[in-house]
């Protein structure tokens, strides 16, 4: 078995002269359309954080606007405000949580959807915890200020609302959601029952509400924070279903997007075309993602998140997806025709992430579908880029020749790693110890564009760090989540 | 190095940029900021307020809880008859009927609805909602009471007599020894 | 120790205290016998008065609870029952940590010489032992047994009277001058000084006596919510919380 390694580098147009370490000797208009986007970008996440910080904040306040702080003059006035506080943050939590899967434009815009699903994950925990302390603290605080036990404590409070009982379902049910969640026990299950167990969050918090408002002095009928409690839930509700439920029944509507045509591409990986109709007003580019739901019995249940894998015109859309999984597989049994139904498009794998002039766009396997889109769609002046495709057999080297073909015609310079990878790195055994500046030297002045498995990403992004790469360069796509 | 099958389900975020910093720190400021005005407004309303009714009867605001500590009487407004949500609204001729504001606690809520005629108060009923929205009309519950309409004893026909617990010695000189001795 | 007898009126010391035991008419063989008999049990194991009480063993001996007598152990049950239902308002530990049974013995043993009198026969009777009142039947002539309330400003007055019913037979006062102590619990200016509560049995009654004076009006009004009652309360103020039995 003949391990190849291939070195291809296209020469750059004669006509332009660039040192290694040159800049163009005045900014582009280009560079400067990307720079006021970046600073926009910014200013958009100053403005989330602030929001997300002064929600939870707010929560607290109105605890000590009510006056709450005089509790703290007892033990057990103490211990019941720290979980009256906590069951406050920990709800607050829980709408930022909600807001971020509900796939908000501008979250998605600022984050990118996938960094907004982790910062979700990362939060749920703190709110699992934080109902915990919540029911664990006040159970503790009315005990001490009753002077009855804990267990008296809460049979008195079983017995005399049914609130109480249903809060305590719902606390209940959170931790059931947190605990499938861990992953540990997540790789246990398939994703189905995994989904399905974290829908029950939706009745959980349901199970949750009465209690806050009818056990609650602090949210006590005529009270200005039952106003804001109230308008805090509605939000919630209102921004998940404009952007989970109608948003998307719009755009399967609007769009009628069918299969058109399913293409072999290499030994393992399918081409699917789709045609629709106002595709410009979908709003897709190349590098975006979007939760694909291909309307045969077999695969309507199954919503798949995949990349374009070239850019959009008015009318057709293109996905390359490799065969793995019983579900992907699937796919290369698509019939033209078949109707589907989209969710998106997601994702800050595209032009709207450019911080710059100069990019460098990084692909491994399948991950080369968003790399050859994004090269497609993204602006650059020719010597400003280099794409580097990384595979450890030339089968992996999905879409080539139009990356090939793209390289040529816009003046980006490639290279092609292939290879069995050296230990952990990110580069084949013939290329071992060698960094991305090795590469491309200026890439410390470029965007960073990086996708494709998991663990070679994290190679990738390490070697990114290691080479001083500015994080606001860096934009990497991920789906294992 | 990191196990392949453990490494994030996560994206690297990208190590904290000096932009990073800056809008962290800035939402904690704003956070710190919402927090003490929070404070401020509760000290400033202080603890339970009290209004008094019209005539004689002092307010029957303070309902929540059975504990010394007040934080949920505080700022939600324990006023009671006068000034509150709802107000006046007449009954009878010469009748009116003041509603108070909802108090709440783990046990559920509890309003209070007065009625006062000619400047007394004649009924007092509280509506409570045991925490499950079921709500509870009782009548005519402990009023504030002049000790001239305090309902007057007549000795004569008193055969026992209740007060607080006296020695044996006590006995002697109480009220209950005079009518053991009578009977 | 009996202090007074005659055919309808028999006055014996228990407890510390006197107990006034009245009948319609002549009373019943062996039935103020049996009265006694019971408060003198109580008293000998319940006093704390008494060192070689199971309760000085309990509070002061080191006995627990865990092993001392089935009835200590019951009792203690019931007191932590009412702690419970009343939210810590009725509690029969003392702040220094102590087990304090009496308040809620005395209760007991009204109660239940009120069983030995039904079942010698008595129908109608008054039961009065240290300012707590149970009743049954009516007096001579078929009235009403009428319960004088002490007025707290002078004990040589009566302040206001209850008639009892088969529906409200017990009476009972709980006011600053009784013997131990109180946790007081209410931050109002406006204290409660003396609170007499009637209810459908006397230990209802005393219990909720003690914890209405001992939480104050925020827990007359959650009592009153929760049991069949009628209460007076005198206040610091002068004025009176009274249900409508008490007023005019």
């Amino acid at each position: 078995m003949g391990m190849t390694t291939s070195t291809l580098t296209d020469s750059t147009p004669a006509a332009d002269v660039r040192t290694p370490a040159g800049r163009p000797s005045r900014p582009s208009r280009l560079g400067e359309r990307y720079r006021v986007q970046s600073a926009r970008r910014e200013r958009r996440h100053d403005w989330l954080t602030l929001g997300g910080w002064s929600l939870v904040a707010t929560s607290v306040a109105l605890f000590l606007a009510d006056g709450g702080i005089t509790r703290f003059a007892t033990l057990g006035g103490a211990v019941t405000a720290i979980g009256i506080i906590t069951g406050l943050v920990a709800t607050a939590l829980m709408c930022l949580m909600l807001a971020l899967t509900a796939r908000v434009p501008v979250i998605d815009r600022t984050l990118g959807q996938d960094r907004a699903t982790t910062l979700h994950a990362q939060l749920g925990r703190g709110m699992v915890f934080g109902l915990l302390a919540h029911g664990a603290f006040l159970m503790a605080g009315y005990a001490l200020e009753g002077r009855i036990t804990p267990v008296a404590t809460f049979v008195d409070l079983w017995q005399s609302s049914t609130d109480f009982i249903w809060a305590c379902l719902a606390l209940l049910m959170f931790a059931v959601v947190g605990i499938s969640s861990m992953v540990a026990v997540r790789r246990r299950y398939p994703y189905e029952v995994w989904f399905a167990i974290h829908l029950t969050t939706y009745a959980a918090i349901v199970a949750s509400l009465p209690h806050q408002f009818s056990m609650s002095g602090l949210f006590a009928e005529g009270t200005l924070a039952r106003g804001f409690w109230i308008a805090m839930f509605l939000a919630t509700a209102g921004v998940i279903l404009a952007y989970r439920v109608i948003a998307p029944i719009i755009a399967t509507a609007t769009h009628r997007l069918t299969v058109s045509r399913v293409t072999p591409v290499g030994s393992d990986a399918v081409s699917i075309e789709l045609t629709g109709r106002h595709l410009d007003a979908l709003g897709a580019r190349g590098g975006h993602w979007l939760q694909w739901r291909f309307l045969t019995p077999a695969l309507a249940l199954q919503p798949h998140p995949f990349s374009l894998s070239a850019d959009p015109t008015d009318t057709t859309l293109r996905i390359t997806v490799r065969n793995l999984g019983a579900g992907s597989g699937r796919l290369a049994t698509l019939r033209p025709g078949t109707r589907v139904a989209v969710e998106g498009p997601y994702g800050m794998f595209t032009d709207a992430s450019r911080t710059r002039e100069r990019v460098v766009l990084v692909g491994a396997g399948i991950g080369i579908a968003p790399v050859r889109a994004l090269l497609e769609s993204t602006g650059f002046a020719p010597g400003d880029a280099a794409v580097i495709l990384r595979a450890s057999t030339p089968d992996e080297l999905y879409l080539l020749d139009e990356v090939r073909a793209l390289c040529g015609a816009k003046g980006a310079t490639l290279h092609v790693l292939v290879g069995p990878r050296a230990g952990d790195t990110w580069v084949p055994r013939s290329y071992a110890g060698a960094h991305l500046t090795d590469l491309v030297p200026w890439v410390g002045d470029a965007d960073l564009y990086v996708c494709g498995p998991e663990a070679w990403m994290d190679a990738v992004l390490r070697n990114a760090d290691e080479c001083g790469i500015p994080a606001l360069q860096i934009h990497d796509e991920r789906f294992a989540w | 190095m990191t196990n392949p099958a453990t490494a994030t389900l996560t994206p690297l975020i990208p190590k904290g940029t000096t932009m990073t910093t800056r809008r962290n720190s800035a939402a904690l400021l704003a956070s710190a900021g919402i927090l003490a005005t929070g404070w401020g407004i509760g000290t400033a309303h202080g603890k339970t307020l009290t209004t008094t009714v019209p005539a004689t009867a002092t307010s029957a605001g303070t309902t929540a809880g059975t504990t010394g500590t007040t934080g949920t009487t505080g700022t939600t407004g324990t006023t009671a008859s006068g000034n509150t949500s709802g107000a006046a609204s007449g009954t009878t001729a010469g009748e009116t009927t003041y509603t108070g504001t909802r108090q709440s606690d783990r046990w559920g809520s509890l309003q209070v609805t007065i009625t006062v005629a000619s400047g007394k108060i004649t009924n007092v009923t509280y509506t409570t909602t045991a925490g499950d929205g079921k709500s509870l009309s009782i009548e005519a519950r402990a009023i504030p009471t002049l000790k001239s309409e305090v309902l007057a004893a007549q000795s004569a026909q008193v055969s026992s007599v209740s007060g607080a617990t006296y020695t044996s010695t006590k006995y002697l000189t109480s009220l209950q020894s005079a009518i053991d001795q009578m009977a | 120790m009996t202090l007074s007898t005659n055919g309808t009126r028999h006055v014996f010391t228990s407890m510390g205290t006197a107990v006034s035991l009245a009948f319609a008419a002549d009373a019943p063989t062996g039935a103020i016998a049996a009265v006694e008999n019971v408060f003198r049990a109580l008293d000998n194991q319940f006093s704390l008065y008494k060192p070689q009480s199971e309760a000085t063993a309990v509070a002061h001996g080191g006995l627990p609870i865990a092993q001392a007598s089935r009835r200590m152990q019951d009792t203690f049950a019931l007191a932590e029952r009412w702690r419970n239902a009343t939210s810590g308002a009725f509690t029969p530990h003392r702040p220094d940590g102590s087990i304090d049974l009496s308040g809620v013995v005395k209760a007991i043993a009204i109660d239940e010489a009120g069983s030995a009198l039904r079942a010698h026969g008595g129908t109608d009777w008054c039961l009065n032992a240290g300012g707590d009142v149970l009743t049954s039947g009516s007096q001579d002539g078929g009235m009403p047994w009428v319960v004088g309330v002490v007025d707290p400003a002078d004990r040589g007055r009566l302040l206001t009277q209850f008639a009892c019913s088969t529906a409200y037979p017990a009476v009972a006062t709980s006011g600053v001058t009784e013997r131990g102590e109180h946790v007081w619990r209410q931050d109002d200016a406006d204290r409660l000084v003396q609170v007499t509560v009637v209810a459908g049995d006397i230990i209802t009654a005393d219990v909720l006596a003690t914890a209405i004076l001992s939480g104050g009006r925020a827990v007359l009004d959650r009592a009153l919510t929760r049991w069949p009652l009628e209460v007076i309360a005198a206040s610091t103020s002068g004025d009176y919380y009274t249900t409508p039995a008490f007023r005019q």
